[in-house]
């Protein structure tokens, strides 16, 4: 047992201070290596003088130290392929770009900046080979050496070569010193993982940051401007909508003190309501909104995730003395003037527990400015621990400002409950950052901030520092909000939540993290000790494991998800008995979620759509016989996690198709080609998908390839399906170079679809990607732009995600939406067989488009419901009936499933700020017959054929039977179990009493028949869950 | 994005690259294919290395450039090396040899390398695989404890741990086999 009992001896002591000559203690061969700190060093220097026994052995080292560096430097190493240099040459012509963060922010936090210059460690290097042959000769005479640098290496050279590096900073010291304890990894590793995870973000990258933030506010706000909603359930004040829907439940009486005058509105008009679900802040309602929102339970709208690193920037930019100070007093770079640095966790960490899911989809520009301002004295405030000025005005804000969602939140960082969801903030966060950065890049943004942050530093007042940067980003909200008073206060508000839950929570997380890698750490020490066969596997398998978590710190990141808040309870009295969503079909979500967790990582919750956890698995649920594209199936009964209310699933299934009686298809495969793809699980397995697909065409199917990266070409003109061999060849010969212009790539892509247009049959671009667009049409809005233009020429689009590190998730998923197609990820061949051969009719196959479903609750039954999932898909009342309004599409097979959670009438509904009632009125009175149906709900489902511009609309009716879940069908209880999973892994303040264990108890009890394995893999998945949360 | 500054900025840029690529593109190959086991493999993970490079704003590696390139350099590999684990089920002799990885065969030296050098080379292959690594990165890469902890995600106390095991039992083999 040498490793263990030589860890032992090694890290009881905290300094280094040896009385006596030990060769099998490591400190001493960090000595010999010139490693130690130079207290250290001295102490062994003394010993060595007095030890014969130690010079020899020292001498002994460096004979061999000399050896190895000559015999591994003399070494005729390997070099790359002529054809890899020429690449790597090339691509170094092209300036890197500011804000190409996928490989900065991996590096700036990997590796700890450090003093040293490379020169210094090229001499270094270099003098291995010259001078330990002479150090071996002065061994000897050690003590009579000057102190300064190894007795082996530097020092020699120290003689040899003025200029022997000075290594400050770089001292083995704080390891050796901090290293106390039996493991003693845990303090040393707390150091490192300090170091490398600084977060250092350019001026430029935040600006771009905060610009994305606010045009995303605005982009979101636009979807109001449709049509004004009418204030009540339908005043005259508004011109009416074509097409509303008729209520079938209820009356709308106008009790309005505002409107008595006016005419009690005709009551065929409450679904012309307001949008319902969404987020409606605009720049008149921030005042007011979130007062309510601190003193309801509910999440606060905390603001999004970029616009905590973009806070960094005013803070170095354009700050008060007394700021920059304070910002600068902890930094450990040297170029401060350049980038402000905070370590990532803490950035991490600025959000609430549950804030993240803050949307920031409904944040007018106003709330952008405020979140922004706010976070900036969080920054502050984490990046100067020990300004113990600063913490007690904060503290005395959060005293003052104490409310309840802020204690609610303390608890729970501090029971603990979020150290494992804190990691995936911080993921989140710089997944964000990167989208942000590669997708708003405009100029005119970053002079506005650095504008705004000018105007706001006059504001500062120098005696309080930290007051200061509390209250300024009041002010600069309040002159947004024309609303002084509620602004400001609000910022404070959130912001004392935030910092106490941020601060709770650093400690939590580190605690988590060291504990895994001490775990690794104790493994490995154990698999050395393993027989050498099983000592490979088992090594392999730890810096695997080792690879994965700094990783999660590092390059993994760069993925991009974007926030997602639960939909809340909305009453279903009023215009709120109306909920509208388009289907999805995407499964992307799933598979991706199996990703991580099979990487033994838990996701961010920014990439768990429920509902296409949900649609990822096959149902039994009949598919329609009648020739009509689809058909509903309502299925009412217990809810699992929340027992005293009820779940509603409707389930839609679509008609299926035959592969033989598949309408002929033009296929034009766009296919990423860049740099980034060329990782084993994306192209390699573009091209293993692609063949099994070309495989399965029949002879009047037609094929094109067209690959992007910096420039895109056609690879292969359209070219029929009998041509197997030539289209094969085509797949094989594509490889990976170059960045990436997908832009260009889809536009001729669909021009190569135009060109082989087949009318009737399926056209369909498909697209393979990891979706890291890099040059040309960046902006995610654009490329949606472009494709959901080219969609209106009934051109459909299928994109596939690929890969791994730098997915991005978001882009992705809104081009399937916008360009009538489908969004699947594919991880394994497993799973590019279910996509391309398994469903194959369905993933080429649309049978319906612009799928709509609109459900009306009778208020006699359900006094609330919720939808889970779709949050991102939830649409206007109003626009069901707007044939206008792009909405999901159904393939062939396909089955979508929505949940509902009911409230039946009777009990109360949880009220949000955002579902809060009206001021004015009371709303409905239920009609007569309603209070005597047995309707529970009424669905409505409109769509229109592939091809077709007009919509059909079907209807159909539930009643519950009063079913208890046990009651309730499989495929029921199936989904039940999905849903509860993602709300689990999301922590979605709607889970109830739902467990990781409960669900595993449900996912089990439904499993049905489960043929190709797929409910069994999920009940894998919550198993490993489980783990990692350690539930 | 076209401005005159650009282009110089281009310029050294690529004199950067071309720099590195020349003093570390085949200690990286040779780290690279004792990590993955396989040449190909190896180089392909060290292009893409070089590739995230030039992506690379400059003044964020500038000091610490070797300690990037490795560290980058060593999670290409171990990707590689997972993606192929789980494409194709390692058979257990397919495992050994990868263990023993191209070390197994006698490695080409340049003629002036002294016999004793030699002989600590051959020796290598008999240390465990996390050994030879830190190893390699100490005495080939020239890194430091830190470094290679920064690289390699170990601890910098394990660090030390595993190259003094690893110069230890070099050591003593070396005796063994003089005596």
């Amino acid at each position: 047992m040498p490793a263990n009992s030589e860890h032992a001896q090694t890290f009881d002591s905290p300094l280094f201070n040896p009385q006596a000559f030990d060769a099998s203690d490591p400190r001493w061969t960090a000595y010999a290596l010139g490693e130690l700190a130079p207290a250290e060093r001295e102490a062994c220097d003394r010993v060595v003088a007095a030890s014969p026994e130690a010079r020899a052995w020292l001498a002994e080292l460096s004979a061999l130290s000399t050896d190895l560096v000559s015999g591994l430097g003399g070494e005729v190493l390997p070099a790359l392929t002529t054809g890899q240099r020429e690449s790597v040459v090339v691509a170094s012509r092209v300036p890197a770009e500011g804000p190409v963060l996928e490989a900065s922010l991996a590096s700036t936090i990997a590796i700890p900046p450090r003093n040293g210059s490379s020169a210094a460690r090229a001499a270094r290097w270099r003098m291995w080979g010259a001078s330990i042959a002479m150090t071996v000769a002065i061994a000897g005479g050690v003590a009579l050496l000057p102190r300064g640098d190894s007795p082996l290496g530097s020092r020699g050279g120290d003689r040899l070569a003025a200029g022997a590096p000075a290594r400050d900073g770089d001292w083995l010291d704080l390891a050796w010193k901090e290293g106390a304890g039996v493991g003693g990894g845990q303090p040393a590793e707390a150091m490192s993982l300090g170091d490398r995870e600084q977060l250092v973000l350019s001026e430029v990258d935040a600006a771009n940051v905060e610009f994305g933030v606010v045009r995303k506010g605005g982009f979101e706000g636009g979807g109001f401007d449709d049509g004004y909603s009418p204030v009540a359930g339908g005043t005259a004040v508004t011109p009416s909508k074509p097409g509303a829907a008729k209520a079938r439940y209820m009356i709308t009486e106008n009790r309005s003190a505002a409107a008595a005058s006016g005419p009690v509105a005709a009551a065929s008009e409450p679904s012309s309501g307001r949008p319902l679900v969404r987020r409606s802040a605009g720049p008149a309602e921030p005042g007011a909104m979130p007062g309510r929102v601190a003193v309801t339970a509910s999440p606060p709208p905390a603001a999004p995730a970029p616009t905590v690193l973009a806070a960094s920037v005013p803070l170095s930019r354009s700050v008060s003395p007394q700021e920059r100070s304070l910002a600068l007093g902890v930094k450990k770079r040297e170029d401060q003037s350049k980038a402000v640095t905070a370590p990532a966790d803490r950035v991490g960490l600025n959000l609430p527990a549950r804030g993240t899911e803050g949307g920031l989809g409904g944040l007018g520009a106003t709330q952008a400015q405020m979140g922004r301002s706010k976070l900036r004295g969080v920054v502050a405030d984490e990046t100067v621990p020990e300004a113990s000025a600063a913490g007690k005005s904060a503290k005395r804000l959060n005293e003052a400002e104490a409310k309840l969602p802020v204690v609610e939140l303390q608890k729970q960082a501090a029971d603990g409950k979020s150290d494992a969801f804190g990691k995936r903030q911080l993921s989140e966060q710089l997944a964000r950052v990167e989208a942000k950065v590669k997708a708003g890049q405009v100029a005119g943004a970053k002079d506005g901030l650095r504008r705004e942050s000018r105007d706001a530093a006059p504001d500062a007042k120098p005696d309080d520092q930290m007051a200061d940067l509390v209250d300024r980003p009041g002010l600069v909200a309040e002159k947004a909000a024309g609303d002084k008073a509620a602004g400001k206060k609000d910022a404070e508000g959130d912001k004392s939540g935030e910092m106490n839950v941020g601060q709770a929570q650093t400690e939590d997380r580190f605690d988590f993290r060291l504990q895994q890698l001490q775990e690794l750490q104790v493994a490995e020490r154990e698999a050395i000790q393993l027989p050498a066969l099983q000592q490979v596997e088992a090594l392999n398998q730890i810096a695997q494991l080792y690879d994965e978590r700094v990783r999660q710190s590092t390059e993994g990141n760069t993925e991009a998800y974007d926030v997602i808040t639960d939909n809340p309870f909305q009453q279903a009295l009023g215009e709120t008995a109306l909920s509208t969503f388009a289907i999805d079909v995407d499964t992307a979500a799933y598979t991706n979620l199996r990703r991580y967790l099979n990487g033994g990582s838990l996701p961010p919750r920014g990439a768990i759509r429920i509902e296409e956890l949900i649609n990822y698995f096959p149902y039994s649920d009949a598919a329609p016989t009648d020739g009509s594209p689809f058909t509903a199936r309502i299925e009412i009964a217990e809810c699992p996690w929340q027992p005293q209310h009820r779940l509603a699933r409707v389930a839609l299934k679509g008609r299926e198709i035959a592969v033989d009686q598949r309408p002929v298809s033009n296929l034009v495969f766009l296919v990423d080609v860049s740099g980034s793809m060329q990782d084993e699980n994306k192209l390699p397995l573009v091209r293993e998908g692609l063949r099994m697909l070309v495989n399965q065409l029949g002879e009047n199917d037609r094929v094109a390839i067209v690959v992007y990266a910096g420039a895109s070409g056609l690879v292969l003109p359209s070219t029929s399906a009998t041509n197997k061999p030539v289209i094969l060849s085509a797949i094989d010969n594509l490889q990976a170079g170059g960045s990436t212009n997908g832009g260009a790539g889809i536009e001729l892509a669909y021009k190569t679809a135009l060109e082989n247009f087949i009318k009737g049959g399926a056209n369909r671009v498909i697209l393979c990607t990891d979706g890291d667009f890099n040059v040309g049409v960046t902006s995610r809005d654009e490329l949606v732009r472009l494709v959901e233009e080219k969609a209106k020429a009934n051109i459909f689009a299928t994109i596939l995600g690929f890969g791994m590190g730098n997915l991005k998730d978001s882009t992705l998923e809104q081009l399937a939406d916008k360009g009538n197609g489908q969004y699947g990820y594919i991880d394994s061949l497993a799973e590019a067989r279910k996509q391309f051969v398994d469903q194959l009719s369905g993933t080429l196959v649309t049978i319906a488009k612009d799928v709509k479903i609109q459900l009306e609750f009778n208020p006699a039954k359900v006094a609330g419901y919720r939808l889970i999932g779709y949050e991102n898909r939830v649409m206007a009342n109003q626009d069901f009936r707007n044939d206008a309004k792009d909405a999901g599409e159904i393939g062939a097979g396909h089955s979508v499933t929505a949940l509902y959670e009911l409230i039946p009438a009777g009990q109360p509904v949880p009220q949000t700020a955002e579902t809060q009632a009206l001021k004015y009125q009371v709303a409905t009175t239920v009609k007569p017959d309603a209070l005597t149906s047995s309707d529970w709900l009424t669905l409505r489902l409109r769509h229109k054929a592939p091809e077709g511009e007009t919509a059909s609309e079907q209807e159909f009716v539930a009643t519950d039977s009063g079913a208890r879940f046990g009651e309730a069908s499989v495929d029921f209880r199936w989904s039940a179990a999905v849903a509860s999973f993602g709300m689990v892994l999301r922590d979605s303040p709607y889970k109830g009493m739902a467990t990781l264990p409960m669900v595993k108890e449900l996912a089990e009890s439904a499993k049905g028949a489960d043929a190709a394995g797929y409910r069994a893999e999920f009940v894998e998945l919550v198993q490993k869950a489980a783990g990692l949360l350690g539930q | 994005m076209s401005t005159a500054d650009n282009f110089s900025e281009a310029a050294s840029q690529e004199a950067w690259v071309s720099a590195l690529l020349a003093t570390h593109e085949g200690p990286l190959v040779r780290y690279a294919q004792r990590l993955v086991g396989d040449l190909e493999t190896a180089r392909d993970a060290v292009q893409e290395t070089f590739l995230k490079l030039c992506r690379q704003d400059r003044a964020e590696v500038d000091g610490h450039v070797v300690e990037w390139l490795y560290t980058v350099c060593r999670n290409a590999a171990i990707d590689a090396r997972r993606k192929d684990r789980r494409m194709s089920t390692m058979t257990d002799e397919a495992l050994a040899a990868q263990a023993d990885g191209p070390a197994g065969r006698a490695p080409d030296y340049a003629s002036e390398t002294s016999d004793t050098a030699r002989r600590v080379l051959a020796l290598l292959p008999s240390l465990p695989a996390s050994q030879q690594e830190v190893i390699r990165l100490r005495f080939q890469g020239g890194l430091s404890y830190k470094e290679i902890s920064g690289v390699t995600g170990l601890t910098v106390n394990h660090v030390g741990v595993l190259l003094h095991n690893a110069l230890k039992s070099l050591r003593e083999q070396l005796q063994t086999s003089t005596v």
